[in-house]
C-alpha cells in the first residue's frame, strides 16, 4: 500500500489560546503553559484524500505534556493545506528545539511519519536586577529594559488592570555563550542566527510584559507574578486608548486588546532591531576578535526613536542608535551606528466579507477575508495563519479560525480567501445561548514563518514570522488611540 | 475483546521482536547494537488484536541496567509515545525522545515497552513489583547483550544484576545460566543489525555465575546454578563467567541465558550472545 502522500513543509507553530494568536516567529513559551501545536498538513497529490486523520505520535522533550487523541480532518483536496492544531501543556518543558512526530493516515494508504522541529524559549525574570532572562543550550540571553513607553493609561479599556502595551525605548540585551567561542560568530541557538532568538527573546518579553504577565514568574520560582510596571522607567509620550468598540467586554480578560497591543510592541522592536541585516550580526562582522582570543559576551545597547506610531500591517518608519560591544579574553571591541529603517510586515489592502444580518437559525455564520499583498496579488493557502473574534455587546466573545484550504467553509483551496464559520446558538432563557443584538468581528492575519527545515540558517534568517498584517489597533502618540472592527452583523 | 493490545514476547519471552534499536540520529536508519553515549531511537511494534479501534494508545519506553528483574522503580523512562490502530492493525511506534545510553556496562541496557489505552488499561502495578512480562500481553522486554571476547582473555565477565522482589517473601535466590542454540535469535535478527546468524561457537563448555562487584578480579569460572542470599527488597551484582575457547572462530557465536528461577519458572532472564573480538577475526584470518 503506498504512503499517504502528505507533507508538513513549515515548522509548527505556538498558538496562544487566551488569543487565538500566532506566538511571535511561532516560538513555544514555557511560561504560557498550554499552547496549541499547530502544523499544516498538505496533500502532495494531484487527487483528493479521504477520511483524512492526523495524531502526534510523540515529542522529544518529555515535559510537553499532551493528551494522546486522533484527529479527523475529512477529505482534503489535492494540493491543499489543512491546519490541524494539539492542545499541550509546556509548563515543564525545557528551552531548544525538540522534535514533534506526526502520523497522518487516509483511506487507500499506509500512514506517513512526519518529524518535525518545533522551538521552545523560556523568559525568567531576577526582581533585584530588573534583568529578563533566557537559558538556552548555547547560552543565556540577558535583557534589561532601560525606558519604555507605556500605555494606556488614561482611557483605558479595562481600569483595574496593567498598562497593556510598552514600546521599547531603551534596552541593553547581553548574550553569554557557552562555551566562549573563537572566531566572528558563535554557534547558532535553535540552529539559526541567534538575532532571530534576540527578537524571540525580546518578543516573549514583550508577551510577557503586555500580554501574558499573569503566567509570568519573577525567576523566583516562588509562583509570583511581574507586570510591566516597575521594571524599566517609563516615558513620554505615554500611549492612550480609546475602543470604538469595547473589547473588554468578556468576563474575564480582555484578550483582544492584550493580543493586539502585544503584537504592536513586537512588530517595533523587529523593525528596529532584527529584521534585514540585523544589530548584533554587523557588530560582529565590524569587530574581528583578535587570533585565539575567545568571545565572552555581546552587547547591544540600543535607543529607539519612534518617527511614527508603529501600526500594524503599516510600512511604519523607525529610528535606532546603538552600540555593539564584544568582550573577549584579549580585550573589548565596539561599533556604533544610527538606522533608518520600516516595518518589513505590511500588507496593501485586505477586505472582509460578512453578512449584514445573520439568522442563528440556518445554520452557521460564515465569514471570510482576503488580503493583498505588496504588488497586487493576495495571499493564499499557509501563507497566513487567519483568526477571527466574534464580541457581541454583552460580555461574550468567540474565536474562529478562517482557512483557505477548500473544506468545510471554504469553498476553494488556495484561492486567496480565507473562510471559517462560527454555529452561534438559537434559543431563549438558557444559559449557553448566543443573544441576538449587536456582534463585531475582528479578522486577525499573521504571516508565517515559510522556511523549509533543513535551510541553511543564514537564508532562513531572512524570514520570520508570526506578524500581525492587519491594522485593527491605531496607535496615536498624541491623541487616543482606536481599535476598529472589520463587520457589524446583527444577530437574530 | 474490544480493545486488545499487544507488544509481542520472544522465544525466550525476554527476547521479544517486537523491540528494536536505531543507533543513529535519523530513526529511519536500519536497527542495530546500541552504544554507550551515543544517541539511539527505540522503537515498538504494537498490535490491537482487538475488534475495535483504538485512536489513542499510549506507549512506554523504558531501559534498565541488565538484571534479572525489572521494576519501575528501578527501570527509566525514555518517553512516552501515542498511536492510533484500527481492529486488527499492527504499528511500528517511534520513542521520539532519544536514548542515551549510558556507560555502565558499555550501553548494554535492557529495553521494556508498555502499550495501553483507556479502553484498555494494563494491569495495576506497584513500583517495586517486577514488569511481569510473560503474563502481560500490554509489556515487553528486550534483554540481550552482545559482548566481544578474545581468546587470550581466557574469561569472558558478563556484570548484571538479580533483585529479590518483597512479594516472594523468601531470603534466597536461585539463578541459572544455561547454553541455548543460536538459532533461536532468528526472530531477531534484523532487529540486532546481524546479516546473518553466526554459527554455533565450539567450546564454552565452562561458564557459570557469581557474586561480583564492579572491578573484582574473577578466577573462576562458578557453576551454572547460583543459589543466593538476597534480603528481600534488595538487589545484588553477580556476573556471568564463561571460559573463553583458544580457538574462537570468526563467523561463530555462544549464547548464553540468565534466569532467575521462581517456582521452576523464569521470573526473569537475559540472553548474552558472545561474538569473537574484531582481533582475534583478524588473527583468525592471518592463520
Amino acid at each position: 500500500m503506498p504512503v499517504t502522500p502528505a507533507a508538513i513543509p513549515i515548522r509548527p507553530y505556538a498558538i496562544c489560546p487566551p488569543t487565538n494568536l500566532m506566538n511571535p516567529d511561532g516560538f513555544f513559551v514555557v511560561n504560557m503553559g498550554r499552547q496549541y501545536i499547530e502544523a499544516t498538513i498538505t496533500n502532495i497529490s494531484s487527487a483528493p484524500l479521504s477520511n483524512v486523520r492526523v495524531y502526534i505520535e510523540g515529542i522529544s522533550d518529555v515535559g510537553v505534556v499532551y493528551t494522546p487523541g486522533l484527529m479527523s480532518v475529512g477529505a482534503v483536496p489535492a494540493g491543499a493545506s489543512v491546519p490541524v492544531r494539539f492542545l499541550a501543556d509546556f509548563r515543564t518543558a525545557a528551552p531548544g528545539t525538540a522534535v514533534v512526530s506526526l502520523i497522518v493516515e487516509s483511506d487507500g494508504f499506509s500512514f506517513k511519519r512526519i518529524l518535525k522541529k518545533i522551538f521552545i524559549t523560556r523568559v525568567d525574570y531576577h526582581k533585584p536586577s530588573k534583568t529578563y532572562s533566557v537559558v538556552m543550550p548555547q547560552g543565556t540571553m540577558k535583557i534589561n529594559i532601560h525606558s519604555a513607553i507605556v500605555g494606556p493609561r488614561g482611557s483605558r479599556c479595562k481600569d483595574d488592570r496593567e498598562p497593556f502595551i510598552a514600546l521599547i525605548k531603551d534596552v541593553t540585551y547581553d548574550w553569554i555563550p557557552e562555551p566562549p567561542y573563537e572566531g566572528v560568530r558563535g554557534p547558532f541557538p535553535y540552529e539559526d542566527p541567534w538575532w532571530k532568538i534576540a527578537l524571540g527573546i525580546l518578543a516573549a518579553l514583550l508577551l510577557a510584559g503586555a500580554l501574558l504577565y499573569d503566567y509570568f514568574s519573577d525567576g523566583t520560582l516562588d509562583g509570583g507574578m511581574v507586570s510591566v510596571s516597575g521594571t524599566f522607567e517609563e516615558t513620554d509620550p505615554s500611549v492612550s486608548c480609546c475602543t470604538d468598540v469595547s473589547t473588554s467586554a468578556t468576563d474575564t480578560e480582555d484578550w483582544i486588546g492584550r493580543g493586539l497591543y502585544a503584537s504592536v510592541g513586537i512588530a517595533a522592536v523587529a523593525a528596529i532591531a532584527s529584521d534585514g541585516p540585523d544589530l548584533h550580526y554587523r557588530g560582529q562582522d565590524a569587530t574581528p576578535p583578535g587570533a585565539g582570543e575567545l568571545t565572552l559576551s555581546e552587547s547591544v545597547q540600543l535607543s529607539v526613536n519612534y518617527v511614527a506610531p508603529p501600526n500594524l500591517g503599516v510600512k511604519f518608519p523607525i529610528e535606532g542608535k546603538w552600540e555593539y560591544t564584544r568582550t573577549t579574553t584579549g580585550g573589548t571591541y565596539r561599533f556604533s551606528a544610527a538606522d533608518q529603517r520600516e516595518n518589513l510586515h505590511w500588507i496593501d489592502s485586505y477586505e472582509v466579507d460578512a453578512p449584514v444580518v445573520h439568522d442563528r437559525l440556518q445554520g452557521p455564520l460564515i465569514v471570510r477575508a482576503r488580503f493583498r499583498k505588496p504588488g497586487g496579488q493576495f495571499l493564499r493557502g499557509s501563507e497566513l495563519y487567519v483568526s477571527a473574534a466574534l464580541v457581541s455587546t454583552y460580555g461574550v466573545a468567540h474565536w474562529l479560525e478562517l482557512r483557505d484550504h477548500g473544506m468545510q467553509f471554504d469553498k476553494e483551496p488556495n484561492d486567496g480567501w480565507y473562510t471559517g464559520g462560527y454555529h452561534l446558538r438559537p434559543g431563549k432563557g438558557e444559559q449557553k445561548v448566543d443573544r441576538p443584538g449587536v456582534w463585531y468581528l475582528f479578522v486577525f492575519a499573521q504571516d508565517v514563518n515559510s522556511v523549509a527545515q533543513g535551510t541553511d540558517p543564514f537564508t532562513a534568517a531572512h524570514t520570520i514570522g508570526g506578524f500581525v498584517l492587519t491594522n485593527q489597533l491605531e496607535i496615536h502618540f498624541d491623541k487616543p488611540c482606536q481599535l476598529k472592527h472589520d463587520a457589524v452583523i446583527q444577530v437574530v | 475483546m474490544a480493545v486488545e493490545l499487544w507488544i509481542d514476547d520472544g522465544n525466550p519471552w525476554y527476547l521479544s521482536p517486537d523491540i528494536w534499536v536505531v543507533p543513529s540520529d535519523d530513526p529511519g536508519d536500519p536497527p542495530g547494537l546500541p552504544f554507550a553515549n551515543v544517541s539511539a531511537y527505540v522503537w515498538a511494534r504494537v498490535h490491537n488484536r482487538g475488534s475495535t479501534a483504538v485512536s489513542n494508545a499510549t506507549v512506554r519506553f523504558y531501559w534498565a541496567d541488565p538484571s534479572t528483574v525489572i521494576t519501575p522503580t528501578t527501570a527509566t523512562l525514555i518517553g512516552t509515545s501515542s498511536a492510533s490502530l484500527t481492529a486488527g492493525e499492527t504499528k511500528e511506534v517511534l520513542c521520539v525522545t532519544p536514548w542515551i545510553p549510558s556507560f555502565v556496562n558499555n550501553g548494554h541496557e535492557c529495553l521494556i515497552a508498555q502499550a495501553f489505552a483507556p479502553s484498555d488499561p494494563a494491569p495495576p502495578q506497584g513500583p517495586n513489583d517486577p514488569f511481569n512480562v510473560p503474563a502481560d500481553r500490554h509489556l515487553a522486554q528486550r534483554n540481550i547483550t552482545v559482548g566481544a571476547a578474545m581468546a587470550r582473555m581466557a574469561r569472558f565477565v558478563h556484570p548484571f544484576r538479580i533483585g529479590n522482589p518483597m512479594r516472594f517473601r523468601t531470603g534466597e535466590v536461585l539463578v541459572r545460566a544455561r547454553r541455548a542454540p543460536v538459532e533461536i535469535l532468528k526472530p531477531l535478527l534484523r532487529n540486532l543489525g546481524l546479516r546473518e546468524l553466526p554459527a554455533e561457537a565450539e567450546g564454552f563448555e565452562e561458564f557459570g555465575l557469581q557474586p561480583y562487584r564492579c572491578g573484582q578480579e574473577i578466577h573462576e569460572t562458578g557453576k551454572p546454578d547460583l543459589r543466593i542470599a538476597v534480603s528481600p527488597g534488595h538487589q545484588e551484582g553477580l556476573a556471568l563467567v564463561a571460559r573463553v575457547p583458544d580457538r574462537f572462530k570468526a563467523g561463530t557465536a555462544a549464547l548464553l541465558l540468565i534466569e532467575q528461577i521462581v517456582e521452576d519458572k523464569p521470573l526473569g532472564g537475559m540472553a548474552v550472545l558472545i561474538v569473537p573480538a574484531k582481533e582475534d577475526r583478524t588473527t583468525v584470518k592471518k592463520g
